[in-house]
């Protein structure tokens, strides 16, 4: 089964949703949630992961911390922020209009009535 | 738009290093395989089974690691700051380089920067006017050339014409004020008509003249100037509404003008003008200096010029006697200000651009050398797999890094020529004390040097881009066709440096040896021992407007020529009394004093009277007995003046009293047919006046101009209340000044004395221009040798290195030392003597630009033309002979070692 690209913009919606509702996650744990969800549909590797995790932190979004994970080891651990979570309401909002336009789009056409 | 400004923040701050670390970010991504590791274990795979396919899902560590890096600061920013420490890097390790191109720099932008910051102080001084655009000055171009006008003349130039908004003359003369912090001499200008509005300047304090102040009779009021303000009232305030005494008349100051305003130039303080009614009517004469008129908006010049002309044309009918051969004509106010100083402003463009040019010739022969020895360094790094972009980039930066380096030195040496010039010139140069950095100048200069530097920083850079590796690194540093094309360049830049020097070479050298003979002429009197003063003895108002209110100062009034004899007697003697005073004497028109020269006409008895054609013109001098002697101007037949040549200043004795003259040879030979004496000439309308006695021709008031034929009348029959007082003395100068001032002051301590100076000085003032200009001139040739002579040694030396195998396979087969230095400087020399060629033919164009300069020289007098170019010759067989001898100690072996 072939897998899908992330796509632009989507990953970081997907983070944020992640976060909010797992609470404070590492990276790895963060994919893992992510391929799951997708019902293994999108695989991320960590070129991908990690410079979008800097980026939503950069943006104030997220926030990263030193923590110990459960099978103790050393992780930094993302938790969303206000800021993320207002982002999160922006953009899953924006994106649930995009899709609906693409499904109507993309919707096969009913017979002329 | 927050979230991108917070990141754009954030990146900015992971660029300058602060963010989270590489070590931060490897450590992230190694847990986050261990922990990927952990689960595959956990679900049975073994250890490194386990990593590895962890791994493989992750995706490439090195690849993630530089996207993170990207990501999580600015590489641009990254990249500058690591080109920067890599061109420190490399300049370092190549010293002379990076010191040859910085002090090059440092030293065409710091010299350029600081001579054009003291010419442009010192000759340029802006029109600091709001109306500056829209003032004109008047020009009579008729048979009788002169910066002035009558007053009737001044009134019909603002009536007849519809151009000018306003109109205004003035007049200068020396006043002494009293009421100030000490007694002082002031040029005090009369103006006339809305001196102040016209030019459109805005009073510092209280309110400028207008036409309504004029006339007789109106209230004597007074502007000052900021800097007298300043002085004389230590910036009072409340100065609007004192009185103070001029001349011993009292003047009520109603303004102050603003710190930069000084017109006409050298005015201290202004005054309403007082038409003097006997020349009201006059139209021959020549009152009013200047006008200057303001064009009514909308108006344009040449309109205003064509009007100036008809206005003329009116006058000439109107009054064919009086107003034969009138021409006006106009220019605007800031041409004829800047006037005379415009040749030296010429010139002085001309050098700082020789020199930024010769700079810029040098930088970019040092960098393309450079470009070329690093071909095979620079392949390299292509070959690694370095963008074509990042090389560029880097070798911009390492440019851009020199010329900042060069730029900040210059700045420090401009800085302190600047304050040596300042403090040279801060005696004889009036404004020289507010020199300053003129910055405009200086980011223009840097602007050059860095856009040369970027330019022939990035030609090679560019060249690099598009070299082929497997080519530049084959030829490891040995000639390929791109080599040679840049080798052409490098050759042509230098005979380029060399043509540019040499005018500059040549005008310094023109400039110098003018001067040298310049202050070798002969004056016709001795300076050197000589002190000299000026006082003005105060008279109460004018003899047609006289000030019956006055009370002189302190008292004391000079308004009988009894009263100027008692006081010059008086004085006199104390003078000579004095220690070490060999002879001591007055006059007036003596050389080199500040006074204008009176001229007058003489009617020789017995002749015809002077005419158009034979206008016996003298320049009339008042000399005392020992005025002669104090000078060493030779009397030459009949006698000296003496203490019986004298009056008992009572009204008789104007008719009885035996007048006697002196003239000069130059008299002598021009209206008596070379003798003289016993000769009477009529004098004054009253009288004949016998010619007793011919002296030395002497120069009055410049070293190149001619001795002029002078007449010289008896101080003690002519006592005139402004005075210039000469000691001769064996004591040292400053003690004979300060003698002089307490002599004074001792017989009447009211009067201020100015132009207290050693003659010396005073006529080393009046070549002052000369000498500023060949210090000028000389300095930029200095600097513009200095930096050809670093251009040919750079090109030289780095041909040597490139020609190592080649010479050294000569030395192998016998060719000698001297033989292989004669090869290497040849080069230099072919170079040099192209560009000497040009050099001459650019130096005998540009020359003519100092025609007006030179004194008994030709611009393109042969033995400098020759002098120069040997000299330059010279110095490019050196700077090709240092690296040519050490191309010739070079051991074959090693020279031929492959690389």
């Amino acid at each position: 089964m072939p897998k899908l690209d992330v796509q632009q913009g989507t990953l970081s919606l997907m983070i944020l949703k992640t976060l909010d509702l797992l609470g404070p996650q590492h990276g790895y744990g963060i994919g893992q949630r992510i391929e799951e969800t997708s019902r293994n549909k999108l695989s991320l590797n960590y070129g991908t992961l990690y410079p979008a995790l800097l980026k939503l932190e950069q943006e104030g979004f997220i926030t990263g911390e030193w923590g110990v994970s459960e099978n103790k080891r050393r992780a930094r651990f993302y938790a969303i922020t206000k800021a993320g979570k207002k982002q999160l309401a922006r953009e899953a909002r924006a994106w649930q209009e995009t899709s609906a336009v693409m499904g109507w789009f993309l919707a096969p056409r009913r017979g002329a009535t | 738009m927050i979230a991108a400004l917070r990141r754009l923040a954030a990146r900015l701050h992971g660029a300058l290093g602060r963010g989270r670390s590489d070590a931060d970010i490897a450590a992230e991504l190694d847990a986050h395989v261990a922990m990927a590791t952990d689960v595959r274990v956990a679900r049975g795979m073994s250890a490194a089974d386990a990593r590895r396919a962890a791994l493989l899902a992750a995706g490439g560590v090195e690849l993630a690691k530089e996207a993170y890096r990207d990501q999580r600061g600015l590489p641009a920013v990254e990249s500058v700051v690591r080109d920067a420490r890599f061109a420190m890097r490399s300049l370092r390790k190549n010293p002379g380089f990076a010191a040859t191109v910085v002090l090059t720099l440092a030293l065409s932008i710091g010299a350029t920067t600081a001579m054009f910051s003291v010419v442009n102080g010192i000759l340029l001084d802006p029109l600091p006017f709001a109306n500056g655009d829209r003032l004109v000055w008047t020009v009579n171009r008729g048979t009788r050339p002169y910066d002035a006008m009558s007053p009737p003349d001044l009134h019909d130039w603002g009536a007849l014409n519809s151009s000018f908004e306003a109109v205004g003359g003035w007049m200068v003369s020396g006043v002494d004020l009293v009421g100030g912090a000490a007694p002082v001499h002031l040029t005090s200008a009369e103006v006339s008509g809305d001196w102040f509005t016209m030019l459109g300047v805005r009073m510092a304090l209280g309110r400028g003249l207008v036409a309504d102040d004029e006339g007789v009779g109106k209230p004597k009021i007074a502007v000052l100037s900021y800097g007298l303000w300043e002085r004389q009232f230590g910036g009072d305030r409340t100065i609007v509404g004192r009185t103070v005494f001029l001349d011993g008349t009292k003047y009520t100051v109603i303004g102050v003008a603003p710190r930069a305003f000084q017109f006409p130039s050298d005015a201290d303080i202004w005054r309403p003008v007082i038409p003097d009614p006997r020349v009201m009517n006059n139209r021959g004469s020549r009152n009013f200096r200047g006008p200057v008129a303001l064009l009514k908006r909308g108006v344009s010049f040449e309109q205003a010029r064509r009007q100036a002309r008809l206005v003329a044309a009116q006058l000439r009918a109107s009054y064919p006697d009086a107003e034969q051969g009138l021409e006006f004509d106009i220019q605007p106010l800031r041409d004829h200000l800047v006037g005379d100083s415009g040749r030296l402003v010429v010139i002085l463009f001309g050098a700082v651009t020789m020199l930024l040019l010769i700079a810029c010739a040098n930088v970019a022969t040092l960098l393309l050398v450079r470009a070329a020895s690093r071909s095979s360094e620079i392949g390299i790094r292509l070959a690694l797999g370095a963008g074509a972009r990042r090389v560029a980039a880097q070798l911009i930066v390492e440019s851009l890094m020199l010329a900042i380096v060069g730029a900040a030195l210059g700045v420090a040496i401009a800085e302190g020529t600047i304050r040596i010039v300042a403090a040279r010139a801060a005696a004889s140069v009036a404004l020289a004390s507010g020199l300053s950095i003129d910055w405009t100048v200086l980011a223009f200069t840097t602007a050059t040097a860095v856009l040369a530097g970027l330019g022939f920083g990035l030609a090679p850079a560019l060249q690099a881009a598009r070299t082929d590796v497997v080519e530049a690194l084959k030829s490891g540093g040995r000639a390929s066709s791109a080599k040679r094309a840049s080798s052409r360049v490098r050759h042509a830049l230098v005979a380029i440096e060399i043509l540019l020097v040499l005018p500059l070479l040549i005008g310094a050298s023109l400039l110098a040896r003018s001067f040298s003979r310049l202050v070798r002429v002969d004056p016709g009197f001795r300076a050197d021992q000589v002190v000299t003063f000026d006082l003005t003895l105060p008279k109460c108002g004018t003899a047609w407007a006289p000030d019956t209110t006055c009370v002189g100062v302190q008292g004391t009034t000079y308004m009988t020529d009894a009263a100027v004899a008692a006081f010059g007697r008086q004085l006199l003697d104390r003078l000579r009394a004095m220690p070490g005073t060999e002879s001591a004497a007055f006059g007036f028109g003596a050389p080199f004093s500040d006074w204008a020269i009176n001229q007058g006409t003489i009617t020789v008895v017995g002749e015809a009277p002077p005419s158009r054609d034979r206008p016996n013109i003298v320049e009339s001098k008042i000399a005392s007995p020992g005025y002669f002697q104090t000078l060493r101007i030779p009397i030459l037949k009949g006698r000296d003046f003496t203490d019986a040549d004298r009056r008992t200043y009572t009204e008789r004795d104007a008719r009885d009293v035996q007048w006697v003259g002196i003239v000069s040879e130059a008299a002598a030979k021009a209206y008596f047919h070379g003798d003289a004496i016993g000769k009477r000439i009529a004098f004054g309308g009253t009288g004949t006046m016998e010619i007793v006695g011919v002296a030395g021709d002497t120069k009055t008031e410049s070293l190149n101009g001619a001795a002029e034929p002078a007449l010289y009348v008896g101080f003690w029959q002519n006592p005139v209340f402004y005075i210039t007082g000469l000691v001769r003395s064996t004591a040292d100068p400053n003690t004979v000044m300060r003698g002089i001032r307490a002599q004074v002051a001792a017989v009447d301590p009211s009067l201020p004395i100015f132009h207290l100076r050693p003659m010396r000085d005073a006529v080393a003032a009046s070549a002052a221009r000369q000498r500023l200009a060949a210090d000028v001139v000389g300095g930029f040739a200095l600097a513009a040798l200095l930096l050809a002579m670093v251009g040919i040694y750079g090109v030289i030396a780095y041909a040597v290195r490139d020609r190592q195998r080649e010479l050294g396979i000569r030395i192998a087969l016998g060719a000698t030392q001297s033989g292989v230095v004669g090869l290497v400087v040849r080069d230099g020399l072919v170079l040099a003597a192209i560009g000497v060629v040009a050099g001459i033919a650019a130096s005998a164009a540009a020359s003519r630009v100092l025609s007006g300069l030179l004194y008994d020289i030709a611009p393109t007098d042969a033995g400098t033309y020759a002098a120069a170019s040997v000299t330059l010759i010279g110095v490019a067989a050196f700077a090709a002979w240092l690296p040519a001898r050490r191309a010739a100690r070079v051991d074959p072996m090693i020279a031929m070692r492959p690389e």
